[in-house]
């Protein structure tokens, strides 16, 4: 059955969390099942039927755009129906009047359909959401407006006539050739659309639906990001529109309005729109269901309504979603009965228990803060403030809450426009460059809640802090070209090794979403490293941590230091930051007030006063400092015999 | 200038539309896309009474706010509350699902053509200022300034404004000072709901009812909110009028055909100029 088949591909493949043989058969189940579809004609199938695959294909090419948009960017651009009737009215004018080529006809309607869907799409995509949800809506209705300005060329009110028997490289298709052509074709595209999911492209896509501002920090540029996919979903559209126009010969206006954007929708959302062959399951629910029973036609509406209310409250990411999950369950089932479970699995086992700590070693560059401001109305955020931060040396920021800390880090990191001085890496200056430039030139960086996106595993979260400076083409993913797979190659061995050191090792396959907090925080370390990073900033990377994560936390960070990294750590565990940094910077109202090594900065009488509170007793959570014993020797140890992992700012 | 006074009017027709976004805006933090939808149930229920025969005006205008208010209260508590955790546009495409189910009931009920009330005011054309106006055009126009200055009022000056202006900014904090954001979502629906229905029966002599309309009317609505600002009530308001005489220009000098497509041309040109919307209001905070 080509349904259940598909579907069980999806699940094998769509998650990228599939067994080794699960990818195999999946990878030979697809031109196996395309193989059989394509030879349906010859199996004495009644052309009616025939005519439902046509339609089924047609339908799930579009609502294959929309699940790029909706499903991997979480745009909702319902524009599909735009570009649809583009690619369609494109077809049905230039076989009629200028070349009856389907090959021709094809790239025509793909071209148009990519023209028109970046033109409309620029100015919502802009402000994304609602916005673009509400400018597509728009250019749905200015379809039949828009039809009726070209007057006759394209038929106006009436719908367009009389268009030809499509022809290829000069000969006839008849129908049965024809049925082959939209069933490769429409396989092919699938096949590119996985291809683009699955890989780094769709992750980033995943990446920008979570969080644009955490695809910045990635160095991917979300407005870019966006303007690629929606190109990217105006391709199926064109596609399918060229076909329709074909497959019935006439094109009516009437036929590309709300109704269709709504089945459109109910498709992808029941299909699952995350998903890459969902998309086949919903078309062809809907195509086999509603669109045919005639009966039902008077209450169309309703019930299409009443599939997207259920689907999107009922069905997380849809069928597909609903299959995922059973699968899950079962593997989880068969794996208890066969003994108790490997290390793997989400749990609260903190990386405590990593062994020999290794990064790959890179050039820190030293990060320079000279006379910066930054006022926030007439707030004077972070006034004139300079320090440096030395590769291989950790360099703490301190200060209450309001000193500014983390407005600074978002400074360096692009996030804020400063209002005078500079900031430089090495001697290159990068104040003023947009956030995802700044990553590109190696600047990784966590955020105080950590920002892990869903439906990536650890391995693909880890893997994404590569984006910024090991760039791929979509084209290059999108086929498979070597490139793309020396980048794979490399970028798994990469993340087995942050893995190994962070302790995640046996996690790679778990979906990172469903980690511990304490294991989130060290993805995220993972991620802000992956890439090659001179310089990382971290956001209060300790809180919410409990004992076991913060002894890692201390390992983990001081290798990382070791590999030659450059730290900026932005701590309100002044315990914590007295045993790492090797610098202190301590900020109060926006002004450095101190800056020295941790003794200095503890005996500095200012500090002590205002930031530590009076007599600088702080009670808290003890540690015992000789858990601490995975420091190398060389590191100048605090002097105290305990550790505090109580916010030092109470005051 | 009788193109100017139609094109106030009409809008007056998208400052209601966007007025109501605003409403269930503050009140829950989302916008129901279904807004549109339920005053064009407010006119069905206007048709539906005057086909009856004899039901008092005031009365009509009751049945309208009840029933769309109703129907947004079920709305809310069916496909918003429960997706509140969800993020995304989970809530978007139920909405969408609400507005396609009211659509649909409605052409089941009285068939897709547009269905014409007549208007229970005055209908002898006036000459204002030299030129000639329909009441119902000036009526509709007053009815949106009056909206607009009492929802501007209500949002600035009194307690459960200040809730609503409180809890958009930050929803856990409001709840933590004593706000019943459930409370505050549930009943802020419905009621701007309930207003959204209240105007279908003041509308549909100049709109006619269509179940079509409601996507028109929701389209236009949003584009008005966008230029104006979201939560802006005199910002929405001046964009409405702007848009108004926009569109009854462009229908007048460039043809009726290309109405629609020079207010898509006049608001994608706006958004590319000034992503951030006419009134610039911007969050930098952003980690």
């Amino acid at each position: 059955m080509t349904t259940a088949a598909t579907t069980s591909t999806a699940t094998g493949t769509a998650t990228g969390a599939g067994t080794s043989t699960a990818r195999r058969l999946a990878l030979a189940g697809w031109p196996v099942t395309v193989g059989l579809v394509a030879a349906l004609p010859w199996m004495g199938l009644s052309s009616a039927t025939l005519r439902l695959v046509l339609l089924i294909a047609i339908l799930s090419l579009v609502v294959s755009g929309l699940n790029l948009t909706l499903g991997y960017a979480g745009e909702l651009a319902l524009g599909q129906v735009p570009l649809y009737a583009a690619g369609a009215y494109t077809t049905g004018y230039l076989a009629i009047n200028v070349i009856d080529d389907l090959l021709a006809c094809l790239i025509a309607a793909v071209a148009v359909a990519l023209l028109l869907g970046v033109v409309t799409g620029l100015p919502g995509l802009r402000l994304g959401g609602w916005t673009l949800a509400i400018t597509s809506f728009f250019v749905v209705l200015l379809i039949p407006s828009v039809i009726s300005v070209f007057g006759d060329r394209l038929g106006g009110l009436e719908g367009l006539n009389g268009i030809p028997v499509p022809t290829l490289f000069g000969a006839d298709l008849d129908d049965n050739a024809f049925y082959v052509v939209v069933i490769v074709v429409t396989a092919a595209w699938f096949a590119v659309f996985r291809n683009i999911v699955v890989s780094r492209h769709g992750a980033s896509f995943l990446v920008l639906k979570q969080s644009p501002v955490l695809a910045t920090a990635i160095g991917t540029s979300p407005f870019a990001t966006k303007v690629t996919v929606y190109a990217l979903s105006a391709v199926p559209a064109g596609i399918a529109g060229c076909f329709m126009a074909y497959l019935d010969s006439y094109l009516s206006p009437l036929s590309f309005g709300l109704e269709l954007a709504i089945v459109v929708l109910a498709a992808a959302v029941l299909g699952g729109a995350t998903s890459v062959y969902g998309a086949i399951v919903g078309a062809a629910l809907m195509e086999i269901g509603p669109l045919r029973i005639t009966v039902f036609d008077k209450y169309a509406m309703v019930v299409y309504g009443v599939f997207l209310i259920a689907g999107g409250l009922l069905l997380r990411n849809g069928l597909t979603g609903v299959a995922e999950r059973l699968g899950r369950k079962a593997k989880a089932a068969v794996r208890s009965r066969r003994g108790p479970a490997p290390a793997a699995g989400p749990s609260d086992a903190a990386p405590a228990g990593a062994a020999a700590v290794s990064f790959p070693v890179v050039d820190g560059l030293a990060l320079t803060v000279a006379g910066v401001s930054k006022s926030f109305g007439g707030n004077l955020a972070v006034d004139d403030v300079s320090f440096e931060a030395r590769p291989g040396q950790i360099t703490a920021l301190v200060g209450p809450n309001g000193s500014g800390k983390t407005t600074l880090m978002n400074l360096v990191s692009g996030y804020y426009a400063l209002d005078g001085g500079t900031i430089r890496l090495g001697d290159q200056v990068i104040s003023g460059l947009p956030a995802y430039k700044v990553a590109r030139r190696g600047v990784g960086r966590t955020f105080q809640t950590p920002l892990i996106p869903q439906g990536l595993t650890v391995m693909d979260t880890i893997v994404t802090g590569r984006f910024a400076r090991h760039r791929i083409s979509l084209a290059e993913s999108a086929l498979r070209l070597p490139r793309h797979w020396r980048a794979l190659k490399a970028e798994r061995a990469t993340g087995a090794q942050i893995m190994e050191s962070l302790g995640l090792a046996g996690q790679a396959g778990t979906q990172a979403a469903d980690l511990a907090l304490g294991t989130r925080r060290m993805l995220e370390l993972g991620r802000a490293i992956a890439g090659g990073s001179s310089l990382v900033l971290l956001d209060e990377v300790a809180s919410g941590l409990d004992e076991d994560d913060v002894h890692g936390l201390v390992r983990v960070l001081t290798s990382m230091r070791d590999a030659g990294i450059t730290i900026l750590l932005v701590e309100h565990n002044f315990a914590l930051v007295r045993a790492l940094a090797d610098t202190i910077v301590v900020l109060a109202e926006g002004r450095v007030i101190a800056t020295g090594t941790p003794a200095e900065i503890a005996s500095h009488p200012e500090v002590v006063q205002t930031y530590l509170g009076q007599g600088g007793d702080i009670a808290g959570t003890r540690v015992l400092a000789d858990r601490l014993d995975g420091d190398p020797p060389d590191r100048d140890r605090p002097g105290t015999d305990r550790l505090d992992t109580e916010k030092a700012d109470r005051a | 200038m009788t193109d100017i006074i139609a094109g106030l009017a009409t809008g007056a027709v998208y400052a209601m539309v966007a007025l109501g976004y605003n409403l269930t805006y503050l009140a829950s933090g989302v916008l129901n896309f279904a807004h549109a939808n339920l005053m064009v149930l407010g006119m069905y229920v206007a048709y539906w009474a005057h086909s009856t025969g004899n039901l008092a005006t005031p009365l009509v205008f009751v049945a309208a706010f009840l029933l769309a208010g109703l129907a947004g209260l079920l709305e809310e508590r069916l496909a918003i509350q429960p997706l509140r955790k969800a993020g995304g546009s989970a809530e978007l495409v139920t909405m969408v699902g609400v507005a396609t189910v009211i659509t649909g009931i409605i052409s089941l009920t009285y068939g897709s053509d547009a269905l014409r009330v007549p208007f229970f005011g005055p209908d002898e054309t006036l000459v204002l200022l030299g030129t000639r106006a329909q009441p119902i055009d000036l009526i509709i126009i007053a009815a949106a300034v009056v909206l607009a200055l009492a929802l501007h009022t209500g949002t600035r000056h009194t307690r459960i404004g200040l809730a609503a202006l409180a809890q958009i900014d930050d929803r856990e904090a409001a709840q933590l000072r004593g706000i019943n954001v459930s409370a505050l979502s549930m009943w802020g629906f419905a009621f701007a709901a309930a207003v959204g229905g209240l105007l279908g029966p003041l509308l549909v002599a100049k709109t006619f009812a269509a179940p079509s309309l409601a996507l028109v009317l929701a389209v236009k609505g949003f584009v008005v909110l966008v230029l104006g600002g979201v939560g802006s009530h005199r910002g929405v308001l001046l964009a409405a009028f702007a848009i108004g005489i926009v569109e009854a220009l462009g229908a007048r000098y460039i043809g009726p055909l290309y109405r629609d497509i020079v207010v898509f041309a006049v608001f994608a040109v706006t958004l590319l100029t000034f992503p951030q919307g006419l009134a610039g209001g911007r969050k930098e905070r952003v980690v």
